[in-house]
């Protein structure tokens, strides 16, 4: 017994002592500075009380990040929702080579987002008639076009690094959803006339996909919120493409090192995130979806009693 | 056989040993250099750890690490900083370990005033005169001066007198003529003015807000100024030239770099005097050079200056060590700071009597430039901070590319401007 607790120890104190050195620490910390002015300084060194998060709320610039943040969410989660689900469906589907497309199509994950972004940066829309999508619009008489310069356009580069880079991931995912369905489902539904198609999709793979749909749904959002890498790289000092992350990095970790304001920033973005959490919770039931499918049995159990 | 509790044990205390082990690796690691490239000489028991930014001219490491080898007193580690140098130099201050000398180009209040830098007035009092005064303003800081003035960058306008002349267009005097210059100097490929991808709302406006007369602050830092109707009139043309397509966006690289300046899709461009070997070499004669033109019936010619100082941390192991040898180097040894400021790259010696006698600087575009950054050479100083600076791009960005109304979008950069200086008071 002896042994084990101090191998339980042994094993277990490097972690404690990162996740109190490194996360708890910091977080305690950063409530503290958040009450306070602590302007190129981790000290306290005046207290504001609760002024600088009544400043985020009078910012516009903070109040146009969360903007910027509801415009993103409601590109690229619905995009790439509606992309790795495509995809999955038809790499399942595949009689031949699945292990190959799995792996082509999930590569783009292993990049960087700076990578990528600089990719699209400069071959794909660049500015330049020589760019890639410049020189397709040049083939069929349109002429060039600032791709970061000008809106709504910036939102394509934006959207589409971000596509290709996480469209695997999420297609994995939407995969392993895919074959957990019983294939007795589609045999009962073959029998009752439903063999294949958009129908069968609407009434036993959609219904199924639920859980993961939930799964996906909610880290797609976080990851939309925490988007930081394509935009510092791309866009990175317009303020109609600045989300909450690139705002509060300016604030506090950028050259104006404002660590009092930046740390209630993070407390007021880490609340709305843990809001959003809840109420996706709430109405979409992420992790809930065991749960749903025990819950009709104990209804009838109740009956049964 | 079923193992013993011995030998169990035994197997632990190997595991738990692995375990300690790679917890002393761990946290050793934490606590060790990161690029510290250089150091040497006698030192008499004094070290001093240098911080740079990464320059990317070719040789600049190896020449001010071997100037630091040849400073006898200490013993000098040069650390290269790559990546987000500000963050880093920042975090190393906060902490107070692991940098004594270094190079700033945006010294702040806050940190002067936290104690984050050592007061190197009684270094620089007795020599000041020796330096501008646009030189010394982002040094000087409550009547104190916290840095020893290392390079002077100029910024201003760069032309292609061929591509001028092609199109009939004599070099522009006013402010509107250059814009107009910029809309007829388009065509095909060719843009005519490319002041950066983001059309000028960073760098540009900030120009347009000195040539118009008022510039950022008042005298005593403590009024934001450049609301005023020239400054609006100004930003006004910027934004009608962005919308006839004059300028240059999208570029793969920004206006820092005279890649395409050189390459031809530009024929005007902001430029800062760093590049003048790279677009001399690409261009040779074809280049000309000019200062903002006046905006407006009140303003002045403009040319932006920006700068890098050298500092000592407060914290330092030795201040007093410290702050002899940035006076040494940046003071004293007048051969190395010329040949830091052009002999790699191209930059101005900060010292009038330096600049003077360097042999590069005396004629040609060179000079021209000098004598420009001599006759309106303008720099906001410390109390410009980086958030004001970012209102007025922000404020400018939504001009040129949301076509935003400049009036109130400069009314409402000037009052957020106003609430951070009036914060930097307290």
């Amino acid at each position: 017994m002896k042994g084990s607790r101090l191998a339980f120890w042994v094993f277990v104190t490097p972690f404690l002592v990162g996740l109190v050195v490194f996360t708890l620490v910091p977080i305690v910390w950063s409530t503290g500075l958040s009450f306070f002015e602590a302007r190129g300084t981790l000290t306290p060194t005046r207290f504001v009380g609760l002024g600088n998060f009544t400043h985020f709320l009078t910012d516009d610039a903070f109040t146009n990040s969360l903007v910027t943040f509801f415009v993103y969410a409601l590109l690229i989660v619905p995009v790439t929702m509606a992309v790795s689900l495509g995809l999955a469906v038809l790499v399942n589907g595949l009689p031949r080579f699945q292990a190959f497309y799995r792996s082509a199509l999930f590569l783009p994950v292993a990049c960087s987002y700076v990578v990528g972004s600089l990719v699209w940066k400069l071959a794909l829309f660049s500015g330049l008639p020589s760019g890639v999508a410049n020189s397709v619009l040049g083939a069929v008489g349109i002429s060039s076009i600032s791709w970061l310069g000008s809106s709504p356009f910036w939102w394509i580069v934006l959207v589409s690094v971000r596509l290709w880079l996480q469209v695997g991931f999420y297609m994995v995912l939407f995969l392993a959803g895919l074959q957990r369905i019983p294939p007795v489902l589609y045999e009962a539904a073959m029998l009752d006339g439903v063999s294949a198609g958009f129908r069968r999709f609407r009434y036993i793979t959609w219904p199924q996909l639920r859980p993961t749909v939930a799964a996906v749904l909610l880290l797609l959002l976080v990851a939309a919120f925490q988007a930081f890498d394509e935009f510092i790289n791309l866009v990175p000092t317009n303020p109609s493409t600045r989300p909450p992350l690139v705002y509060l990095y300016n604030v506090a970790l950028g050259s104006q090192r404002d660590f009092g304001l930046g740390s209630a920033g993070a407390l007021i973005l880490t609340a709305i995130m843990v809001v959003v959490a809840l109420l996706q919770t709430r109405f979409f039931g992420f992790g809930a979806a065991e749960d749903r499918t025990k819950a009709p049995r104990r209804r009838r159990g109740g009956v049964r009693a | 056989m079923a193992p013993t509790t011995s030998s169990r044990f035994s197997r632990r205390s190997l595991l738990a040993g692995f375990g300690a082990g790679a917890t002393t690796l761990a946290l050793s690691a934490c606590g060790s250099n990161d690029g510290g490239t250089g150091g040497g000489g006698g030192g008499g028991g004094t070290s001093l750890s240098q911080w740079y930014h990464q320059y990317g001219e070719q040789g600049v490491q190896q020449a001010v690490t071997d100037w630091a080898k040849s400073y006898k007193p200490a013993t000098v580690t040069v650390e290269w900083t790559l990546g987000d140098y500000a963050s880093k130099l920042s975090s190393r201050l906060l902490s107070g370990s692991g940098v004594d000398v270094f190079e700033n180009n945006a010294i702040d209040p806050a940190s002067a005033r936290k104690g984050l830098y050592a007061d190197l007035s009684d270094v620089m009092e007795p020599i000041k005169d020796q330096f501008s005064e646009v030189a010394l303003k982002p040094v000087t800081i409550d009547g104190k001066i916290w840095g020893i003035p290392m390079i002077t960058d100029p910024q201003l306008l760069w032309y292609r007198p061929s591509m001028l002349q092609k199109a009939g267009i004599a070099v522009p005097t006013t402010f509107d003529e250059l814009l107009q210059a910029g809309v007829e100097l388009t065509g095909g490929n060719q843009k005519g003015l490319f002041f950066g991808n983001d059309g000028g709302a960073g760098v540009f406006s900030q120009a347009i807000a000195v040539a118009a007369g008022p510039g950022f602050l008042s005298a005593d830092n403590k009024t934001v100024t450049f609301n005023t109707p020239e400054v609006v009139a100004g930003l006004t043309a910027l934004q009608k030239a962005y919308k006839a397509g004059a300028m240059l966006t999208g570029s793969p690289t920004d206006w820092t770099d005279p890649t395409s300046f050189n390459a031809g899709l530009a024929a005007i461009t902001w430029q800062g005097m760093w590049a003048l070997p790279a677009m001399k070499k690409a261009l040779g004669d074809d280049l000309g050079v000019m200062a903002v033109p006046q905006v407006g019936g009140s303003g002045k010619q403009a040319v932006l200056v920006s700068q890098w100082n050298e500092q000592v941390a407060a914290k330092a192991s030795n201040v007093d060590a410290g702050k002899a040898m940035a006076k040494a180097q940046w003071i004293d040894d007048a051969d190395f700071q010329k040949k830091f400021a052009v002999g790699f790259g191209f930059h101005v010696p900060p010292k009038t009597a330096t600049a003077a006698s360097t042999t590069e600087l005396q004629d040609g575009l060179a000079k021209q430039v000098v004598d420009l950054t001599g006759q309106w050479g303008y720099t906001a100083g410390p109390f410009w901070a980086p958030a004001m600076g970012t209102a007025l791009t922000d404020a400018a960005t939504r001009m040129l590319t949301n076509g935003a109304d400049v009036a109130s979008e400069l009314a409402a950069a000037q009052k957020t401007c106003q609430q951070t200086l009036d914060s930097l008071a307290s």
